[in-house]
């Protein structure tokens, strides 16, 4: 043999396979105790990191769902306190309206007195500054004084905003007698008490302390209205010794006639309700920006419902009816019997055989839906994540013309009795077939049988959406689902046949109680406004194990279902998320 | 009792008892399996020390992936077939692959009418553990395991060519050792 040739089997191969090949050594008796410690090790290991998981998983639902339980609660928060429905600084600057009916008590007076501030102070500054100057330079003075806001010089606000060291609301003091729609008529002529509703006059000079026209820095002048001081000035004259008089500022304030007061009003009012406006327009202006800034924390959020009609295989055969036994050959009461005897075996195998063929042709799936509510959160531009809960029903069904009766022995009797007839399919779904005689008859009619499985879902999926348009986009989504089995049952319209139904906490029930997932889905999506979505487009859905819980037990081959449908959802994004 | 299902055969109950853990049923495949793979790691390990920490590596992974185990072969073949890929995986570790130049001439050795049955397994053992770790793996995987040298250079990291070059120079140390062993035994007849 050439050297060329050594790279070759030859005897020496054979012969060393043979010696070798099938040769056993003797492993050291502590070998096994290694291996025993080093499963150990990897098995603690793995539950740890399975805990973790766990661990980790819960602690990531539960920040997930008081996410979007103090998102859902800072949303329907804040949509109540929007800016318009509560008063901002410069809307309480700005004159309300004028009210329909004069208030009924003092304090509702009051109240509705205090909105009204704005208009009453711009009355008070016009009857001051008349004195030294013509009725168009103080009506422009009012309406200056009326704004609050862009001028400065006197903001009601502002005022409103410093403390006074004086009598406070609910105090009585002096003013002239006369009628105020709000304050009603002071009871004293002459010297007449009033209630005060605002602050004080901060100076208490004598001259001006209880002044209805008391100049600057007073409050009290503000929460007099135009009517209230038109007529006090008709049906009052100033008194000497007076405690509080009206002084001669005051007086000379006097208007000339009621047509230059009306007027001096309607310009007043005009001049306020512009700047009313102006203020409103300028709160607007601002509003956008800190809406957007809230907006935007909140726009990575959605919420989102599914329908997914669908058809449902749920991928159970029947048992192969070659490997049934021809017959029963062992003793009938020994433990370790081959199997139930068959009544009338070669009819019996027929059937078997026909039942089996039929199921195979008439299983079909039947309706089916799912119905998710989910929360999204959206994880980058385009990606999203998604969770909830849903529940979906699996229907199949098949047509039959087959019934399996199964018959014990009572033991001391030895009399024969026969179980409530079941259609193949139930008896082949556990460990079934197993009576001491079984028999598969051949009913009259056909019938329907229904297979429903009810699971409450648990869904985690992601999903990506990519723009078409401003109004389309594509969509696909992928994830995962935890299935908690509530019904199931499996019902004949035959009435002979029994039909079968499981709950959740039902020991006989052969089904899986809880079914893991996944489902994929691709589709399009419409726009239907800035802030919801439709979106459209096929789903399947696979079972990770099988619908038995033990398929081992099951005489039938078990498989893992599925379910193809048509995935509709609305999305609603919280937030103004596009802009 | 099941009417229509083949009764599960020892191999699969043992299988379905380790993937579900169960310790016994693991000790029952060891205990079954535990010679032979001992065998098979000693012709890949150099001592019987190291045989050892392979066979406990493997088994180790055999019981972790058995799962994994499609029953398209018999499972003695697929737990062989651990220990020969945890034997390839130490002695990559341990960086033994490299060839070491033997410094022992060999020549054209005929290989016609060898008969091995005059030897022990110990000392048949002792001329694979004695070759250089590639020469070993190679001659091992070659004339005993049944892989042709294709499926060896892929095993390996190596090319066709070089397995086949391996293993020749592997046999021809062998066939060495056993001339000088024939020759020293008739020597010994001869002077007695």
């Amino acid at each position: 043999m050439s050297s060329a040739n050594n790279h070759k089997r030859n005897t020496l191969e054979d012969e060393f396979q043979r010696r070798l090949f099938d040769a056993e050594a003797r492993p050291a008796p502590d070998l096994w105790a290694r291996i025993d410690h080093d499963l150990t090790v990897q098995e603690n290991k793995d539950y740890k990191k399975r805990a973790l998981f766990y661990r980790q998983l819960a602690a990531a639902c539960f920040v997930l769902f008081a996410l979007t339980g103090a998102l859902l609660a800072y949303y329907y928060s804040g949509s109540l306190n929007q800016p318009g429905t509560r008063p901002g600084p410069g809307i309480a600057a700005a004159p309300a309206a004028k009210p329909a009916a004069a208030p009924v008590t003092v304090e509702e007076a009051m109240q509705a007195y205090a909105t009204q501030q704005e208009e009453a102070a711009a009355m008070a500054y016009t009857y001051t500054e008349e004195t030294a100057t013509t009725k168009q330079a103080a009506t422009t003075k009012r309406a200056a004084n009326a704004t609050g806001i862009s001028q400065g010089e006197r903001p009601a606000v502002a005022e409103a905003a410093i403390p006074v060291d004086g009598p406070q609301a609910g105090d009585y003091y002096n003013v002239s007698p006369g009628y105020s729609p709000y304050l009603g008529y002071t009871p004293m002529q002459g010297r007449s008490r009033g209630y005060m509703s605002g602050g004080f006059p901060g100076n208490a000079t004598g001259t001006t302390q209880g002044n209805l026209f008391a100049p600057q820095g007073s409050r009290y002048t503000q929460i007099i209205t135009w009517e209230s001081v038109s007529i006090t000035f008709g049906n009052s004259a100033p008194a000497t010794g007076q405690q509080f008089p009206v002084g001669d500022q005051s007086l000379a304030a006097r208007p000339k006639s009621f047509a230059e007061m009306s007027e001096a009003q309607q310009a007043s009012r005009q001049q306020a309700q512009q700047s009313a406006e102006a203020a409103q327009r300028n709160l607007a202006a601002q509003q956008p920006k800190s809406v957007e800034v809230a907006t935007k924390a909140n726009s990575r959020w959605s919420l989102n419902l599914a329908y997914v009609p669908s058809v449902f295989e749920q991928n159970i055969g029947l048992p192969d009816p070659l490997s049934m036994p021809s017959q029963n050959s062992g003793n009938r009461f020994s433990l370790a019997a081959a199997g139930p005897s068959v009544n009338a075996s070669r009819e019996s195998f027929q059937n078997i055989s026909a039942a089996h063929d039929e199921f195979e042709e008439s299983t079909q799936p039947a309706y089916s839906y799912a119905v998710e509510a989910k929360a999204g959160f959206k994880l980058k531009n385009k990606l999203k994540l998604l969770t909830g809960i849903g529940f979906s029903e699996s229907k199949s069904r098949s047509r039959s013309n087959f019934i399996v009766r199964q018959f014990w022995t009572k033991p001391r009797s030895n009399e024969r009795y026969e179980l409530s007839p079941t259609t193949y399919f139930t008896s082949a779904l556990n460990d079934g077939f197993s009576s001491d005689s079984v028999s598969v008859a051949r009913t009259g009619d056909s019938f329907d049988t229904e297979y429903k499985y009810r699971h409450l879902t648990v869904p985690v999926g992601l999903q990506y959406e990519h723009d078409i348009n401003k109004d389309w986009f594509v969509y696909a989504a992928a994830g995962v689902a935890a299935n908690f089995l509530l019904e199931s049952s499996v019902t004949a319209s035959n009435q002979e046949v029994q039909s079968v139904n499981y709950t959740a906490d039902d020991y006989d029930s052969p089904f899986r109680n809880v079914q893991f997932s996944g489902n994929g889905s691709v589709g399009v999506g419409k726009r239907i406004s800035p802030n919801l979505t439709l979106a459209l487009g096929p789903e399947v859905r696979h079972y990770f194990n099988t619908l038995v819980a033990d398929p081992d037990k099951a005489a039938a081959p078990q498989g893992k279902p599925y379910a193809i449908g048509m995935n509709m959802s609305l999305n609603y994004q919280l937030g103004n998320s596009r802009k | 009792m099941k009417l229509f299902t083949k009764p599960k055969s020892d191999e699969d109950k043992l299988i379905e008892g380790c993937i579900a853990g169960k310790r016994d049923m693991q000790r029952l495949l060891y205990d079954l399996y535990s010679r032979k793979m001992m065998a098979v790691c000693m012709r890949y390990a150099p001592t019987s020390f190291e045989a050892e920490d392979m066979m406990q590596e493997g088994f180790v992974k055999v019981f972790a992936n058995i799962q994994n185990f499609k029953r398209d072969c018999p499972l003695e073949f697929w737990v062989r077939r651990i220990m020969i890929n945890t034997a390839l995986k130490q002695l990559r570790q341990k960086s033994l692959m490299t060839v070491s130049h033997e410094t022992e001439e060999v020549g054209n050795i005929a290989s016609e009418g060898v008969n091995l049955t005059g030897y022990s397994m110990d000392e048949l053992l002792g001329m694979i553990q004695s070759l250089a770790p590639r020469y070993r793996m190679v001659f091992n995987l070659y004339a005993i395991e049944g892989y042709n040298h294709k499926e060896i250079g892929e095993m390996l990291g190596i090319s066709e060519g070089t397995s086949k070059s391996q293993y020749s120079r592997a046999r021809a140390i062998l066939q060495g050792m056993l001339e000088r062993q024939e020759k020293t035994y008739q020597e010994n007849v001869i002077s007695q």
